[in-house]
């Protein structure tokens, strides 16, 4: 692939089909008068980007034998399930209840091949507790920024976060879970651009927090991204919180998102560094 | 009565007669020395040239029975997380989820399934376990030699080179700037076990 077919596939393609599928959507959601039917369109339209961008680089086998194979499947139930919360929103005990089973779908995909006879890399009971927290954590932490931040507010900070994921992952060995990560982001970026000004469309969280959780895991596991830098990337979004501090509420939108956008960098300079600083050079 | 006797004399003559000289003209078997042993690969980057590299790790064991091919067998084990390109970051590279996928898939292995005696060699059609993905594959495997290692120990070699699509095997990321096409080359040798 030409670099300038990697950035179509990478950035343009899914930028373009997340940005039709939410405009599209969304006017079909409004006509037939579905309640919130912006926040479902925004889950279908980060899913349907994200899964046209991943055919598009890494055509995935079926059945889904390697576990970056089974991205695609986590991001589309992730966006089902998005839209059915949106839609249909129940009791906060079927929140949980669903954040469990996605949270164990997603473990179960990608952890899976280790619990094979032949495996050495088996984790341990305490490792698969762990990520199901850090998991859950992340889902919480972003369901809640989602409702009280406008789009810019934690839209421009997450393409931070999504972007430097991308960069992590191609610096840890993998230049297909750096490019997928960054089809993820530029899904994100066309709901993020496309509702601005609007408060956070809360039906994305699943895919955000399945999606990259799995190319997360898939990295740090198959590939060679640090423990470290992934804690400090999957930590990021709690900077984010730097946006409700004391009279930053009152400040201009840019002003916020500037300030909330150094508090960012932080983390995601530090993962960065980290990556850079574990993987061998070319030239060694 | 005698007669029966005469025959079951003769049966157990024949019984002790022929096993040791059934056991002699089996084929003998060898277990890989991967010491002496090469598993190397060729693949094309950016369409322009061939890149090299080769696994470390390889186990098995053969038996190549010239009076009855179809009595030989092959089985070879390779380590993926063994791979060489001579580049450490190179190595990274191949080893994770955009190649091989070794913490995935740990292991290469061939086990044959039906061997028949060929122009140059011997036709071994075998079942190729590559990424996850199991498929029938014929190589011509050529006899080098046999001969004593330094030990005394009798040691036989064999040959094989084939070409396979990676993509075939669900190795199928970053196939355009990488070579679709692998030519591998595994040269053997073995100690008689």
């Amino acid at each position: 692939m030409s670099p300038a077919g990697m950035m179509l596939a990478t950035l343009v393609l899914p930028f373009v089909s997340a940005g039709l599928v939410m405009i599209g959507a969304g006017w079909l959601g409004r006509r037939l008068g579905i309640e919130r039917a912006d926040h479902a369109a925004a889950a279908l339209a980060v899913g349907v980007g994200y899964v046209v961008g991943h055919a598009a680089i890494a055509s995935p086998t079926f059945p889904p034998l390697d576990v970056t194979d089974r991205i695609p499947w986590l991001a589309g139930l992730a966006a089902i399930l998005g839209i059915l919360e949106s839609i249909w929103p129940g009791p906060s005990w079927t929140l949980w209840e669903n954040r469990l089973l996605l949270t164990a779908l997603v473990l179960s995909a990608l952890l899976g091949p280790l619990f094979a006879e032949s495996s050495e890399n088996r984790p341990s009971t305490v490792c698969l507790v762990v990520y199901g927290l850090i998991a859950l954590a992340s889902w919480t932490n972003l369901s809640g920024l989602a409702d009280r931040l406008s789009g810019a507010r934690l839209g421009v900070p997450l393409l931070t976060v999504g972007f430097g994921i991308a960069i992590a992952l191609v610096v840890s060995g993998s230049l297909a879970l750096g490019q997928l990560s960054a089809v993820l982001a530029a899904a994100v970026a066309a709901m993020v651009l496309l509702k601005l000004g609007s408060p956070m469309l809360l039906g994305t969280v699943p895919v955000m927090v399945a999606t990259f959780g799995a190319l997360l895991l898939n990295s740090f596991i198959y590939a060679a991204l640090p423990a470290s830098a992934a804690v400090a990337l999957v930590s990021a979004p709690a900077a984010f919180w730097v946006s409700r501090l004391g009279r930053m509420e009152r400040l201009a939108t840019w002003k916020v998102v500037l300030v909330t956008e150094f508090a960012t960098l932080i983390p995601v300079g530090i993962a960065l560094a980290l990556a850079f600083s574990a993987s061998p050079g070319y030239a060694e | 009565m005698s007669r029966r006797f005469a025959s079951l004399g003769l049966a157990l003559a024949l019984v002790c007669g022929l096993a040791p000289a059934r056991e002699s003209a089996a084929a003998d078997t060898y277990a890989v020395d991967a010491v002496h042993s090469a598993v190397v690969f060729r693949i094309k980057h950016m369409n322009t040239s061939h890149s090299w590299g080769r696994f470390n790790e390889l186990t098995g064991t053969f038996a190549l029975d010239e009076a009855s091919p179809s009595q030989s067998h092959f089985e070879f084990q390779v380590k993926t997380g063994s791979v060489d390109t001579g580049n450490a970051k190179r190595d990274q590279h191949i080893k994770g989820p955009d190649f091989f996928n070794a913490t995935q898939f740990p292991t290469i292995s061939f086990k044959s399934t039906s061997v028949a005696k060929g122009a140059d060699g011997y036709d071994v059609t075998g079942e190729l376990t590559l990424h996850g993905v199991t498929k029938p594959i014929t190589v011509k495997i050529v006899p080098v030699g046999v001969g004593k290692g330094p030990t005394g120990g009798s040691i036989a070699g064999i040959d094989t080179s084939f070409t396979l699509k990676r993509s075939d095997f669900g190795m199928n990321k970053m196939v355009g700037p990488v070579g679709d096409d692998v030519w591998v080359n595994v040269s053997i040798e073995g100690g008689k076990k």
